[in-house]
């Protein structure tokens, strides 16, 4: 994990989607929504974005500690045709990520690559009663804060 | 060591792979490939979905394992080609490390989960 982070890694892949036009944040307007950590109640299409455990690479020859953070996408959809082709738009996005700056909080963030580990994962419905379907999506990211 | 989260289509399997752990070192051209995983159709929607509370055991608990452990199933699989064991033996010894350190991980208010998980080579 090169250097330190100001925001979270899921907080600033949140701002880069909200950049490449997947969705919103919470207090803005408009369809797709995107939380950290915790998923809305409403309304039905919402994307959230939470942590997950980091690769670690090893140190380089300066000391500094070199690895990819997880995160991992969540994708609720109305149906599952919405869902899917969410997930799936979103995924094709992250791949094409090279070297894109993301400016969050006075902070500014490089991202120089995502690299999916998983094609989007359907886990079905919300729950047994619900019409809502949840795709997942999983990636281990390299970013860096900018020092400029 | 490459070790990947991976999904089988269809059937709600999850597995990461071990590949191409310790071919360089052996100058083969050997391909082998271990497969860890849990075999039941719910294993995924457990493994993926972060927003469960679990009382015992948590999600993820084959890929976080297996990425904070990378470097010690390294370990794993290189002492057993020392200790003399084929490539497939070393494999399989570094997956049955990864499985054993995921199972203590795996839920167990979802019913079979943690009996199924298994390590299987390939390749």
């Amino acid at each position: 994990m090169p250097g330190p982070l100001n925001h979270s890694p899921a907080d600033v892949i949140r701002h880069l989607l909200v950049g490449l036009g997947y969705g919103r944040l919470p207090s803005g307007s408009g369809p797709w929504p995107i939380s950290v950590g915790a998923e809305g109640a409403s309304p039905d299409n919402f994307l959230t974005v939470y942590n997950t455990t980091a690769r670690n690479l090893g140190r380089v020859m300066d000391g500094e500690r070199q690895g990819l953070y997880g995160i991992q996408i969540r994708v609720r959809g109305v149906d599952e045709p919405t869902a899917y082709a969410k997930a799936q738009a979103i995924a094709v996005g992250l791949d094409g990520v090279a070297m894109r700056l993301v400016s969050l909080g006075g902070s500014e963030y490089v991202v120089w690559s995502v690299s999916r580990t998983t094609d989007p994962l359907a886990l079905g419905y919300e729950s047994p009663t619900s019409k809502r379907v949840l795709y997942t999506v999983n990636a281990v990211v390299s970013l860096r804060m900018s020092s400029d | 060591v490459s070790i990947e989260i991976n999904d089988v289509v269809g059937t709600g399997k999850i597995r990461a792979f071990l590949e191409e752990l310790v071919r360089e070192q052996l100058g083969s051209n050997l391909k082998p490939r271990i497969e860890v995983g849990y075999d039941t159709p719910y294993a995924r929607r457990v493994h993926e979905d972060l927003h469960v509370f679990h009382r015992v055991g948590q999600a993820k608990f084959l890929e976080q394992p297996a990425r904070e452990l990378e470097g010690e199933i390294k370990k794993v699989v290189k002492e057993a080609v020392l200790d003399g064991k084929t490539l497939e033996e070393a494999l399989k010894d570094g997956g049955e490390f990864l499985k054993r350190a995921s199972q203590e991980l795996v839920p167990v208010d979802t019913g079979l989960l943690k009996s199924t998980a298994y390590v299987e080579v390939r390749g």
